[in-house]
């Protein structure tokens, strides 16, 4: 039986979420496969998908975390995000999407990411999401 | 009445609005109330009238666009594209890369577009597999 790309999507988002609030970096690293091809900017170059989810999460604590339902087509999907963390002592918001292709296990295999930062609290606009 | 837009003619229609800084053309592919939010933490740009207003403004200034988009991924009335910018403004290089998220009406305007994309003030190509 194959699973419903939909699902799978929705699932590596509730995980992914999960883990970034609880602040489990292996969690969130076990769900990237070993070999992702993975680049978390533009203009950056391809990274250790595991390895900078490792670093990233050592950096700040998540205070709130929100995905937006996964758009989906085939194996290809991509997922907004908006998460508030705590660097220190100050407030930041990290909001923008991933461009994935997920393996049939559900793992992730392909990311790109587009994203903004901005200080202080900012939860999703209404409609956001959806 | 014209038959609803499909999302390849939408996006034709949006590359062709942007490289060539036309307002009209942009608004007409938005629904009269369609919102725009063209970047994660500012104010949305809602209804025609400030959709071609923002666009004015946004694409007034740019120079010899060269735009590329990635290959959409399409569900029902939802679509995500990557897209890749190069221009020129007041003598200087830009490189905008970001992603659209697309929500449509039935008859193929988009109700609402939100955007997150990287600025660089250089001349930068796409890295191999972008968009694919």
């Amino acid at each position: 039986v194959t699973a419903d790309p939909r699902d799978l999507a929705r699932e590596w988002a509730r995980r992914y979420r999960e883990a970034w609030l609880a602040g489990d970096a292996e969690a969130a690293a076990a769900l990237y496969t070993e070999d992702c091809v993975f680049r978390s900017h533009p203009f950056r170059e391809l990274e250790d998908a595991r390895a900078y989810t490792r670093r990233v999460f050592g950096e700040a604590e998540t205070l709130d975390v929100w995905f937006g339902e996964p758009v989906v087509d085939g194996d290809r999907v991509v997922a907004e995000y908006r998460a508030v963390l705590r660097e220190r002592d100050r407030q930041l918001t990290l909001a923008g999407c991933s461009v994935m292709r997920l393996a049939p296990d559900g793992r992730c295999r392909e990311a790109r990411d587009c994203w903004a930062i901005e200080d202080g609290r900012h939860e999703p606009p209404p409609g956001w999401g959806l | 009445v014209a038959p609803p837009l499909t999302f390849d003619e939408w996006l034709e229609a949006y590359g062709r609005a942007w490289r060539e800084a036309d307002e009209n053309a942009v608004a007409e592919i938005f629904t009269e109330e369609g919102i725009y939010r063209s970047h994660p933490f500012r104010e949305p740009h809602v209804g025609s009238e400030a959709i071609r207003a923002y666009w004015r403004r946004a694409c007034g200034p740019q120079e010899e666009v060269d735009l590329r988009f990635g290959r959409p991924i399409a569900a029902g009335s939802r679509a995500a594209v990557e897209w890749w910018a190069n221009w020129h403004e007041g003598g200087e290089q830009r490189t905008l890369a970001g992603v659209l998220y697309l929500r449509f009406a039935d008859d193929g305007r988009c109700q609402e577009l939100r955007e997150a994309w990287h600025l660089e003030p250089a001349q930068l190509d796409p890295p191999e597999g972008w968009g694919a």
